[in-house]
């Protein structure tokens, strides 16, 4: 093809924009919010790019069912009655009810994940009924209280920063040692979720926590080299030789983060000597 | 003109023109390839963020309602994260020596898109009259 066949590309300021659109009769049209963070798990792009637009027609029905729903009366009722639960007294089961009611409207989710406390039941309530909430459903993987149960429900959550605040809540959670077996198991089972669906942005939470040589590989694989984002593997003393020596030998790390390539030479250094000692004193 | 008919390695040039990222033409235009596919292949208007690794530029898709191209750009195998760069790359420097925040681009048969600066969201939602949903 010719390149007067190529569409016009403009770079139109703001007020030529607005000026050029308001002059014409247009229909209002609604669109719906799509977050591909590229960047962060690329993975294989053409494929994402594909299956996002074909899930684009699926979201925005069910975006719009839930803008309809939030105009409401009831809904409205509903979320104004689970702002003031607290100070009404209305009990979590009562609030877990409301919340299956008014399921489809984003106001109810966030009134009823917005609050002060959020018992289990209502959590539980707001996991069943409204995981495709993608506010609401961040709001409660950031709550401190969220429960082991729900965070594990969140773990394979579908948006990138609900994801990422369940790294953040299980992180902490993992620095405590736990004596019941069970809640142990839960805890190590939402990690290892979470370690399959590893991001870059999670190694601040994630890795200081780990205790397998082998799941550190794999994260630090996957994270950015960027500044910040490696001395954790530095830190950690379950990271493997192989890693701490890809980060003492990269060039790239010696030049623009010369204090992490030192430490993590000086560790080296400090097991190799360890070894060295082990070995003069083992039996001959 | 349809989809298939871009002249993407036009594109490739373009970009290539204004960006520092580590790219070929060739993986350049088959992104571009892609975008082309998954923007004809959308069936509702979306906005779009982290379509450019490095850059915080978000993509308005305005669908034609009549007249859609049925032909749909054959989708590429692989596209490499560093032509993504590369394209959101060379739109923010365009902009930056133009003094602009905004790239509007018209594809007959597929619709309107608009790249824009994040700040220039409620702008480009007034001037389309869309109203953004969550998904």
């Amino acid at each position: 093809m010719t390149p007067d066949k190529q569409p016009k590309a403009r770079f139109p300021t703001e007020n030529e924009f607005l000026n050029e659109r308001l002059a014409q009769e247009r229909p209002p049209r609604l669109a719906v919010r799509v977050v591909m963070n590229l960047g962060q798990a690329p993975g294989n792009i053409a494929q994402r790019l594909s299956e996002a637009a074909a899930a684009v027609g699926e979201q925005m029905q069910a975006a719009f069912k839930r803008h309809v729903a939030n105009m409401a009366d009831e809904s409205q009722a509903i979320a104004t009655k689970l702002t003031f639960a607290e100070i009404n007294r209305v009990s979590p089961v009562q609030q877990a009810a409301m919340i299956r009611e008014g399921k489809d409207a984003t106001i109810v989710s966030e009134a009823a994940a917005r609050q002060r406390r959020c018992a289990p039941e209502v959590q539980a309530a707001l996991v069943e009924h409204c995981k495709d909430h993608t506010a609401s459903m961040q709001m409660l993987a950031g709550r401190p209280d969220a429960t082991l149960d729900t965070l594990a429900a969140l773990a394979d959550s579908k948006d990138q920063r609900t994801r990422l605040y369940v790294a953040a809540g299980i992180g902490s959670r993992m620095k405590i040692e736990e004596p019941n077996a069970a809640v142990a198991h839960k805890k190590a089972a939402i990690f290892d979720d979470l370690i399959k669906g590893y991001e870059s942005d999670y190694a601040p939470y994630l890795v200081p926590v780990c205790r397998s040589s082998e799941q550190l590989s794999e994260m630090f694989d996957k994270t950015s080299k960027a500044l910040g984002m490696i001395e954790v593997f530095v830190e950690n003393p379950y990271t493997p030789d192989s890693v701490l020596i890809e980060i003492a030998s990269s060039p790239t790390m010696q030049l623009v983060q010369h204090d992490v390539a030192r430490s993590a030479r000086e560790i080296l250094q400090s097991r190799a000597d360890l070894r060295e000692s082990s070995d003069d004193m083992a039996p001959s | 003109m349809s989809l298939r008919e871009l002249n993407y390695s036009q594109g490739a040039q373009w970009v290539q023109a204004r960006c520092t990222e580590k790219t070929t033409d060739s993986e350049v235009s088959t992104a571009l390839q892609a975008l082309a596919h998954a923007a004809a292949r959308a069936d509702a208007d979306c906005a779009v963020e982290g379509l450019f690794p490095g850059s915080a530029l978000e993509v308005l898709l305005s669908r034609d309602l009549e007249g859609k191209d049925p032909s749909l750009p054959p989708l590429p195998v692989k596209v490499e994260l560093a032509a993504m760069r590369a394209i959101g790359e060379a739109i923010v420097r365009e902009m930056g020596e133009t003094g602009t925040k905004l790239l509007t681009l018209r594809v007959e048969g597929c619709g309107e898109i608009v790249v824009f600066q994040p700040e220039m969201r409620e702008t480009v939602l007034l001037g389309t009259r869309t109203t953004l949903l969550d998904a």
